[in-house]
């Protein structure tokens, strides 16, 4: 299923592959089950993005809407017996830059939706049935009803009632794991707990700390990268075959800024094991706007996984590679290997 | 202490009181200040009413716009029954005609259904000038962008316009061509009055 994402993609764009990692300790075993990430967006109104003076606007938008119509056409070609599901990881759209800040004016949204029909109306086709993440700039959506479906985390394999071995998450937690590790107490049940769910109040904590990390930043200059995010070896040319590892992340052989959040992701993981009974082993998130592959020893002798999905805004770079690129990535997991392309005009 | 010694003695105290007031004025003020913009506001939204007090095509689809003579027809035929369409009487409200003319003469001209650029505005009127200049219907009203319609199988993916003229809300779709925004399907219904007339 990997190959007919990637010949899908290779119909629509230019395509390089950034890192994958076939392993049988990643805990997705199913080879014809392929969810697929899309990282964050952040999209915003045309008249804000002018009137703000944001350098930074949402990367490739009609490339992403043709992706999006490729993939609604991939899962209707799916057989009876396979699964194709869709996540987009938060931050879709950026309220916080939309409002400086989030406010109570409810048409923040659909004003920005407003100024990206085809790319909305393509990511929330109902054949598609994306799943949509809350982010950090996006958080405040979970009051409104147009979005009661969108969800804090959720958990694979969704299939049975094994328990889970995957946490998809935007990745925000990381930042308070690591700027405000005693207020993180609080929230981490309702991230991480499979059958625990927040109250109003509960959200309202959640919303306190987006709040907290968002500080006074405007986000004009940028939002998570100030430089182009390293993303190590990515394929030159476009993918034939895909080697079993490719471009993965380790201690001692990357960049610690490669290795970001792996650490904090793991513990949480490992604590979520213990305390509600699972089996995570990997972790897929957006909000760094970093595309990698990120791996760890487990004490136990396992293998722990961060798939960082990247994002469509920002840039990036590779090794070798004269000048940076927009950040347009899409990432897939499928038969316990996980991949993350990079994606251009064709 | 004669009348002139009372009034003095009354104005040398009076600056004291006249202080503690003050403070306390300012305290009782930014108090309630803090205390609104701490609270929690409320999430406007609309809800579609059921199917006896709305107004729809033939088929239970949102009426197309500009509007052809029959959907006019069949929204006047609504607004004379005083917006139940199982009103026994056909002219419940004698008055619709001169109350909505105007507005669904409007709604015909596909030149009045072209929307402003700046789509983030919070009343109707500036955000859909050009129908507002042949109504007074919606002066002044705030536009409402969540509508939750039970009958369908997903939320909107393009929030509609939503104005209330205190008997009806008017739920507006619209549609970007040729990078102008577009009025381009109606739903209209009995509006639930908000507050209680005492």
């Amino acid at each position: 299923m990997h190959d007919r994402l990637l010949d899908a993609l290779l119909s629509v764009a230019k395509v390089r592959l950034v890192a994958a990692l076939r392993d049988d300790r990643l805990g997705f075993p199913n080879d014809k089950d392929l969810r697929i990430f899309i990282p964050d967006i952040h999209l915003i109104s045309e008249k804000r993005r002018r009137e703000g003076n944001f350098i930074y606007a949402s990367n490739f938008t009609d490339l992403l809407t043709t992706v999006a119509l490729k993939l609604t056409d991939l899962k209707a070609q799916a057989a009876a017996n396979e699964t194709i599901a869709v996540y987009q990881l938060g931050d879709f759209l950026d309220l916080w830059r939309e409002a400086s800040g989030a406010d109570d004016q409810l048409d923040v949204a659909a004003r920005i939706k407003d100024d990206h029909e085809e790319l909305v109306v393509a990511l929330l086709d109902d054949n598609l049935n994306a799943q949509f993440l809350l982010g950090n700039h996006d958080f405040d959506l979970y009051r409104w009803p147009d979005y009661t479906a969108w969800n804090r985390r959720y958990y694979l394999p969704d299939t049975s009632n094994a328990p889970p071995s995957v946490i998809l998450l935007h990745g925000d937690i990381f930042d308070w794991v690591e700027l405000l590790p005693d207020k993180i107490q609080d929230v981490f049940v309702f991230l991480f707990a499979p059958r625990v769910q927040p109250t109003e109040h509960n959200l309202g904590q959640m919303r306190d700390l987006v709040v907290q990390s968002h500080g006074s930043r405007s986000y004009r200059s940028y939002i998570q990268n100030s430089e182009p995010a390293t993303l190590g070896a990515v394929q030159t040319g476009e993918p034939d075959t895909v080697p079993g590892r490719w471009n993965v992340q380790t201690a001692g052989s990357s960049p610690a800024q490669n290795l970001k959040f792996l650490e904090s992701a793991y513990k949480c993981c490992a604590k979520a094991n213990v305390d509600y009974d699972m089996d995570l082993r990997v972790a897929v998130i957006g909000h760094t706007h970093h595309a990698r592959i990120a791996t760890r020893e487990t004490d136990a002798g396992g293998l722990f996984t961060l798939i960082d999905c990247g994002a469509w805004i920002e840039n990036c770079i590779a090794d070798g590679d004269a000048k940076p690129m927009p950040n347009a990535q899409i990432a897939a997991l499928c038969g316990n290997e996980a991949r993350i392309y990079q994606l251009a005009l064709d | 202490m004669n009348r002139k010694q009372c009034r003095n003695s009354r104005f040398t105290e009076r600056p004291m009181e006249n202080l503690n007031r003050r403070y306390g004025l300012l305290i009782v003020a930014v108090l309630v200040l803090s205390v609104s913009a701490c609270a929690p506001k409320p999430v406007i939204f609309v809800a579609v009413r059921e199917s006896r007090f709305r107004c729809e095509g033939e088929h239970g689809e949102r009426i197309k716009l500009p509007l052809s003579p029959e959907s006019r027809e069949r929204l006047m035929k609504f607004f004379k029954n005083n917006g139940d369409n199982l009103s026994v009487s056909t002219i419940a409200d004698p008055d619709a005609e001169r109350k909505y003319r105007d507005v669904l003469g409007a709604l015909s001209d596909s030149r009045n259904l072209v929307l402003g650029d700046d789509m983030s505005k919070h009343i109707f009127c500036d955000v859909a000038a050009e129908l507002c200049r042949h109504t007074s219907l919606f002066a002044k009203r705030q536009n409402i962008r969540q509508v939750i319609d039970a009958r369908e199988k997903s939320p909107p993916k393009i929030d509609p316009i939503t104005v209330n003229d205190e008997a009806y809300w008017w739920v507006f779709s619209h549609h970007q061509v040729n990078h102008q925004n577009l009025l381009t399907e109606v739903l209209v219904m009995k509006s639930i009055p908000l507050r209680m007339k005492r």
